[in-house]
Formats: structure tokens, C-alpha cells, sequence
């Protein structure tokens, strides 16, 4: 509501909008070379580097963006990744001895006992993909964000991990049921609980939308999938972003207020992928490092905030977003590129 | 601030608010100056070097303690990167910051081109010496899990033990002999031997076929006990887990290490000993001959005999242990060997070795146990119209008595045809019957003037026939039995076959 009000006095405060850009200024010659670095340091550290790789990834992809003039910062190192590697193996270790002796026992037992050990795997699985998935996701996006700083502020999520988990256990039956038509609506929820809980120090996210209002493009889209071998879905990738996008906003009372707006169509998105395609195959793979800068670039330029926000005075508040172990287990699992 | 520093323009953050201050920076005696350029009163600030966290991409440096990651140093441009890394004494770093993207990219190519080119040429290498570190009783337990995959093909082993120690004493001295624990027969049709781990060396129902003489025999047994003291299998395994690693490591996914299970059978089947173990085997089977005074010539007559036959398909289970078939290339590098042992033994000493042809035979016949019921139960017969074939001699060319010229198949024709071959083939092996020929699909059968011919009795089967398969050239067919369509087995061989 504080923020609708806010929107309304957007309309008085046209002439004194700004635009905030964002862009990725990293080259793809440089990425290839950490690429390789990662690699040799890999293989000769028998996978230990691998997570200080990583990290040195998320440095360069984050020290690259650039919003309204400032690089943003990874603050994270390495070994707090291993760490929470190792506990993840510990977890998982547990877990399938435990499944293994019950499998055991169950046939030892015989009869009734084998169904209830396969009911009780079923379970397992079930808690997996609807229980640990999302958290692994959200606890991912947690982790990431308390080690990432702009301007010296850093940004964090307040802990909204049942919210998450809740929506997606639910949203995910339901579109299961529904055959993919609630999932645009499960789209729009999980990005509103995160965008919701999203700081800045003390500016604030919001996202105003509704899932519903992409229910009639999304069905559209999906209908034509067939017809149009897939690429149906490029115009919808570019809907739903739009739109999403468009209803995010970041600020505060004090300090004034932006709107989220990117300028995306399928076809260009078609395009990008497709030169994208095209570009990997031909040099098996070589120029993945080049086409990922240039991706972002591209994606980057097209994305801005519009409205007036004064960053300088952002303060920090890093109050109820302290990372906990569980967020390390979440990036753990390895989720996503970075 | 000494007059010769560079200085650099900065950025800082205070931590407590968004707002982002100009400064100048120096790096002076391992310390980090920061002077504020804009506000009213300057300030200075010094960092030591060691109390901070530095994150350096080429053209972007920022800085900040370990205990207060909020206040943020920013400095862009490359030159900042050197003269830090030159104050920290990293001086690699610095080099290699100096370089343009372009000369940094093309020496992360060459490294990598080098380390793939290293590995691949070290892999044999790496593998030998790592294996060294493999207790030799981990390669027994991986021999007892292999021979149990193939106990079943296993023929009686009664025989082995003599025979082992009479090949081991031959060709082993006392402290090796330990090496080879046993020497079973494979009930299988294909001409190979093998070397598991562990000790254990498997020669096939087809291979002693194939061998005519002692000497024979040994040559192979020398190559196959050559790769068990050279613990080939075990650095196959190293090897092929190394890779298999070192892939697990470049896609990131550090459960690669899961591979290094030694009892891993499907690991093994996806290895084979490569051309530098084999090489290494044939010289050290024929160092083995000649100590112990056997003719070298066997191994070689061996090799040249079974390539003029067609090659059968290998069981991928077996392929690891396998020997390669043998090449020229192989038989001239085993000639040039033994030209230069010119006092090698000339003739077989049974007497002096010990392993007599009548050891060959009973090798031989251990899979052929039905051989000897077969022909004294024949004998027994009587008002037998249709003669009885020698069973050791009789092989199943085609149960179709029609020959199939090549451009009349059909999917039907072949499936047949595939199914009576596979029936043949078991029938043959059941009852120690040796299979000379597997008709291919496209094979029709003339005689040496061409002429088609059709085989539908006994009597028919007068000259000389000759198989061909359009590929190759005409084979002379020295011995065949025949299996008409509606005839029974056992009117061919006087007794009931099992079937």
C-alpha cells in the first residue's frame, strides 16, 4: 500500500525522473582466462580449488555489474563454501545410510515391512524435490545476496525460507495438477516472497504483481508451443520478464522510489539465443566464456530502474539478515552457473 | 608520500551510508593511504596490507579489512593491480598483470594445451607409479569378483592345478611363481586369452582349439603371465579412474572420486590394455622362453595363424584382459626379439620342460567332456541307417539346407537364420563340437566352379565346397555337418544330443 501511494506520486515527480542503468563491463577473454585458471587449479588441487573457483567466478561477474555508476562486491571466500560442501556430503551420506539400513531391516522383516520401506523412500524423495529443492533455492539466493555489498551497503533477504517453501510445495501440486497452467502464477509468488524480503541496507523491494494477469499469455504461449517448434516460448520468456520487471520496485520512504522496466521482445531473445547456439556449437564450446559476457551485456543494457531514489543516503541495516548454515547447505548443492 | 608513488583515484565507502567519496591512494611500505579528496577536512586513512581482503579483476580493484568488509576501497585501472601486487611481493602476480587480456589469453590457452598434451602422454606413466601404491592384495580381491562373473563359463577344474604348476615352474622362477594362482578354461568359442588381476589367466575353449603344439601354448601363457607380473590390470584400472577423475574435476562435480572402487566391474570393462603393455608383455613372454629354454617361434606362429581367421566379437566383459589381436606390426617387433637371442632354443624338449602334448590334450578336451560318451555310445548302436559323424570333426555350417543367394533376403530369412546360427552355435558348444564356420547372412555356398548347391542330404555333400561371403575370398570348408530342416539331431550323431 505504502508503495502504491508512492506510485501515484510518481505521476507529479515526471520531470524529475532518472534513469538508473545497469550494465556488465566484464570481457570475455578475461572470463576465459579465469575459466582456465579454475580449471588447471582444479585438476592439480584434485577438486579442492574448485570452490575457491567459484568464488573467484562470482567476483568477477559481480565486481563487473555496474548500477547507476557502482560495481557491486562479492564478499564471500572459499572455504565457507567447502565447509558447507562437506556438511552437505555429511547430510546426504546420513540420509541414504539411513535408507540403505531400513532397506536392509525391511528385507530382513519381508512382507509388510518392504511396502512401508517404499513408502517411506517415496516420502524421502517427495521431501526432496518439494522440501529440500526450494530451500536449496532459496537459502542459495540468501547466501548470495549477504555476500554481496553496492556502495559499501550490503544487501540481504529476511528469512522467509517456510514462506518459500510453503508456496512452492503447494504451487508445485498445483501445477503439477493443472498441467504447467498455475505455474506462471507459482512464478510470480516465489518472486514476490524474495523481492518482498530483499534490503539494501534500508531500501526495500517490492513487487506488486499478480500471476493471474500472465495466466492468458502464458496459456496462449503454451498452446502454440507445437505449431511454432518451441519458439512460442521466447515471446513468453520476454512477457514474463517484462512484466515482472515492471512491477518491482526498490526504495523507501525516505528516500525516494524507482520502478523496475526492461525493453525485451522474443524475437530478440530468439535471436540472442539462437547466435548464442549457433556460436558454441560451431567452436564446440570454446567461445562459452565470450557469448556469456556478451549475453549479459546484452541483458544488462536492457534493464533499468526509473524514478528517483537518493542512494547516498541508504543506510546500512543488515538487522534479520544474518546468513545461517542453512544458507551455505542451500549453495551447497551447486544450483546455477555462479 | 614519497614524490616517486603512484598515485591512483579512488572510491570509499564509510559503511554506515550509501554515499561514495573520491579519494586518492598510494601504496607506501606495504600500507594502503587513503586520502579524501572532497569533503572539508582531509583525512587520512592507512591500511596495512595484511589485515585486508583484496579483490583484483584486471581494470578493478576493491579493497576492505578482514574485520569490517562494509567500508570498501574501489580503484579502477590496471596500474593499481601491479604496484599492489608488487607490495605484497607477489611478484608472479604482478608479472602477469602487466600482460595485455590478449597475452594473458593465449598463455592460458598454452597451459592448458600442455597440461592436456602431459596428461595424456604421462597417463601411462602416472598409472605405473601410482599403481605401486595398490597393495598387491587389492588386485586379488579384484580377481576373485571377476573369475566369480565368469565362474559359470568355468570348465572342470581338476586339471588346473598340475597344469599350473608345470607352466609356472617353466616359465616363472621360484620367487615369481607366487604370481599366478591359477589357469582356468573358459568354455567360450572366441580364440583369446586373458590375464585378470590377481594372478588368474583365462585361456578359451577357442583358443586351445586353435593351438597345435607346446610351444604355442607357452608363448601365449608367457605373454599373459607377463602382464599378471607387470600387473597390467591394475594400472589399466589406475589409469582409467585417473581419467575419469580428472573429467569428474573439469565438470566440477567432485563425486568423480565415487569411481575409485576397485571392485567397480563396469570400470574395468571400459579399459583395455593399450599397445605399450603389450609390447612390454611379448618382450618379457619371450625373455621368460628363452630363460627357460623354450623355442621363441610360438608366440609369433600363434599370432600369425589366428590372423588369417576371421575375428569374433570379444565380450566387452572380457575385453580389459584381453589380448589384442595380433598385427603384423606386433609380429615383426616379436621377430626382431627373437633375431636377437640367436641361441634360443630350436626344438621342444618335452622331457626337459616337462609340459608334453599330452598336457595340450587334456587342456583341450576339458571343455569336450560329452566327447567321449558321444563316441562309445555310437558305437553301440545298432540297424543305424545314417552314419555317425566324428563329433570332434563335425561343425554346423547353416540349418538352412537351402543356400540363400545374397540379393534374396528377407527380414524374415535373416531373423531365421540369426536364430539357427545362435541355436547352432549353442548346440556345437554344448556338445564339444568345434564351430569352423558361422554362415553370415550374405554368404551363399558354391562349389570352387561356382556353382550353387543345395544341401539337402548326407550324400550331397561330395568335393569340395567352398564359402564365401561376397566380402572376402572363397574359403575352402574342410569338414560339415548338416542339419536339414525336420531332421533330428541325433540321426547324425547316434545319440541324442543335449540340446
Amino acid at each position: 500500500m505504502m508503495v502504491d501511494n508512492k506510485l501515484r506520486d510518481f505521476d507529479h515527480l515526471g520531470d524529475h525522473m532518472e534513469r538508473y542503468s545497469v550494465k556488465f563491463v566484464g570481457k570475455g577473454s578475461e572470463f576465459a582466462i579465469l575459466i582456465v585458471k579454475n580449471l588447471l587449479l582444479t585438476i592439480l588441487t584434485l577438486g579442492i580449488y574448485h570452490f575457491w573457483g567459484k568464488v573467484e567466478v562470482r567476483k568477477f561477474l559481480w565486481q563487473h555489474t555496474v548500477f547507476h555508476g557502482h560495481r557491486f562486491a562479492y564478499t564471500g571466500n572459499g572455504l565457507e563454501l567447502f565447509l558447507a560442501r562437506l556438511k552437505l556430503i555429511g547430510f546426504l551420506i546420513l540420509v541414504i545410510a539411513m535408507l540403505g539400513g531400513l532397506g536392509y531391516a525391511s528385507s530382513l522383516i519381508g512382507g509388510a515391512a518392504s511396502i512401508v520401506f517404499g513408502v517411506i523412500t517415496a516420502v524421502v524423495y517427495l521431501l526432496f524435490y518439494f522440501v529440500l529443492l526450494p530451500f536449496a533455492m532459496v537459502s542459495s539466493y540468501r547466501f548470495r545476496m549477504s555476500r554481496t555489498t553496492w556502495c559499501g551497503i550490503q544487501l540481504g533477504v529476511l528469512d522467509c525460507t517456510k514462506e518459500y517453501i510453503k508456496t512452492f510445495a503447494i504451487g508445485g501440486i498445483l501445477t503439477l495438477l493443472t498441467i504447467g497452467i498455475y505455474s506462471p502464477i507459482l512464478m510470480a509468488d516465489l518472486h514476490r516472497i524474495l523481492a518482498n524480503n530483499t534490503r539494501a541496507g534500508t531500501l526495500k523491494f517490492r513487487f506488486n504483481g499478480d500471476g493471474k494477469d500472465l495466466l492468458k499469455t502464458f496459456i496462449i504461449c503454451f498452446l502454440l508451443v507445437i505449431p511454432t517448434l518451441g519458439i512460442s516460448m521466447f515471446w513468453w520468456s520476454a512477457k514474463y520478464h517484462t512484466y515482472i520487471l515492471s512491477k518491482t520496485f526498490m526504495g523507501n520512504e525516505a528516500n525516494g522510489f524507482a520502478q523496475g522496466d526492461i525493453q525485451l521482445t522474443g524475437g530478440e531473445i530468439f535471436v540472442q539465443f539462437l547466435v548464442s547456439f549457433v556460436i558454441i556449437m560451431l567452436t564446440l564450446g570454446f567461445a562459452f566464456p565470450w557469448i556469456l559476457v556478451m549475453n549479459l551485456e546484452w541483458i544488462f543494457a536492457k534493464v533499468s530502474f526509473n524514478g528517483k531514489v537518493n542512494f547516498d543516503a541508504i543506510k546500512q541495516d543488515k538487522q534479520g539478515m544474518v546468513s545461517t548454515l542453512g544458507d551455505g547447505l542451500g549453495d551447497a548443492l551447486d544450483l546455477g552457473l555462479a | 608520500m614519497n614524490q616517486n608513488q603512484r598515485i591512483f583515484e579512488g572510491k570509499l565507502t564509510d559503511g554506515t551510508i550509501g554515499r561514495v567519496d573520491s579519494v586518492k591512494v598510494w601504496i607506501e611500505d606495504r600500507k594502503v593511504v587513503i586520502q579524501t579528496v572532497d569533503s572539508v577536512e582531509s583525512r587520512t586513512l592507512t591500511w596495512s596490507i595484511d589485515e585486508t581482503i583484496r579483490n583484483v579483476q584486471s581494470h578493478s580493484v576493491v579493497i576492505y579489512k578482514r574485520d569490517n568488509e562494509d567500508v570498501q576501497l574501489w580503484v579502477d585501472g590496471q596500474g593499481f593491480s601491479k604496484v599492489l601486487f608488487e607490495a605484497t611481493g607477489s611478484d608472479i602476480r604482478a608479472w602477469f598483470h602487466g600482460f595485455s587480456p590478449t597475452a594473458k589469453l593465449g598463455l592460458a590457452l598454452f597451459s592448458v594445451i600442455f597440461v592436456v598434451v602431459g596428461l595424456w602422454f604421462s597417463a601411462d606413466f602416472a598409472a605405473r607409479e601410482l599403481t605401486r601404491f595398490v597393495p598387491l592384495s587389492w588386485d586379488e580381491k579384484l580377481g576373485e569378483s571377476t573369475s566369480k562373473v565368469f565362474a559359470q563359463d568355468t570348465c572342470d577344474e581338476e586339471i588346473r592345478q598340475e597344469f599350473n604348476d608345470k607352466v609356472t615352474s617353466i616359465l616363472l622362477l621360484p620367487q615369481e611363481r607366487h604370481l599366478v594362482k591359477s589357469i582356468k578354461v573358459l568354455d567360450r568359442p572366441e580364440v583369446n586369452a586373458f590375464a585378470f588381476p590377481g594372478g588368474v589367466i583365462g585361456l578359451t575353449k577357442g583358443f586351445l582349439h586353435q593351438v597345435e603344439s607346446p610351444e604355442e601354448l607357452l608363448g601365449v601363457l608367457a605373454h599373459e603371465v607377463a602382464h599378471v607380473k607387470h600387473r597390467d590390470s591394475m594400472t589399466t584400472l589406475v589409469r582409467s579412474t585417473m581419467f575419469a577423475v580428472v573429467w569428474s574435476l573439469l565438470i566440477g562435480d567432485i563425486s568423480g572420486f565415487a569411481l575409485v572402487d576397485p571392485s567397480l566391474i563396469y570400470t574395468l570393462a571400459t579399459s583395455q590394455y593399450n599397445r605399450k603393455q603389450e609390447s612390454a608383455a611379448d618382450r618379457e613372454g619371450i625373455k621368460m622362453l628363452y630363460r627357460a629354454g623354450v623355442p621363441l617361434q610360438g608366440l609369433n606362429v600363434f599370432f600369425e595363424k589366428i590372423s588369417k581367421k576371421d575375428k569374433m566379437n570379444l565380450s566387452s566383459k572380457l575385453e580389459i584382459f584381453s589380448t589384442h589381436p595380433s598385427d603384423q606390426r606386433r609380429i615383426a617387433a616379436v621377430n626382431e626379439l627373437i633375431a636377437n637371442l640367436p641361441d634360443a632354443a630350436q626344438s621342444y624338449d618335452e622331457v626337459k620342460l616337462g609340459l608334453t602334448k599330452a598336457d595340450l590334450a587334456n587342456l583341450k578336451s576339458l571343455c569336450y567332456s560329452s566327447k567321449a560318451e558321444i563316441l562309445s555310445a555310437s558305437e553301440e548302436r545298432e540297424g543305424e541307417a545314417t552314419e555317425v559323424l566324428d563329433p570332434s570333426l563335425v561343425v554346423f555350417v547353416s540349418l538352412n539346407a537351402n543356400p540363400i543367394p545374397k540379393d534374396a533376403l528377407d527380414d524374415d530369412a535373416i531373423r531365421d537364420k540369426e536364430f539357427y546360427e545362435s541355436e547352432a552355435r549353442r548346440v556345437a558348444s554344448l556338445n564339444g563340437l568345434k564351430v569352423i564356420y558361422i554362415k553370415t547372412r550374405n554368404a551363399d555356398f558354391r562349389t570352387k566352379n561356382g556353382e550353387s548347391f543345395k544341401f539337402e542330404n548326407k550324400a550331397d555333400w561330395e568335393g569340395e565346397f567352398y564359402m564365401f561371403d561376397g566380402e572376402k575370398s572363397p574359403q575352402l570348408i574342410e569338414e560339415i555337418a548338416l542339419f536339414p530342416d525336420g531332421k533330428e539331431y541325433s540321426d547324425y550323431f547316434g545319440k541324442e544330443i543335449k540340446n
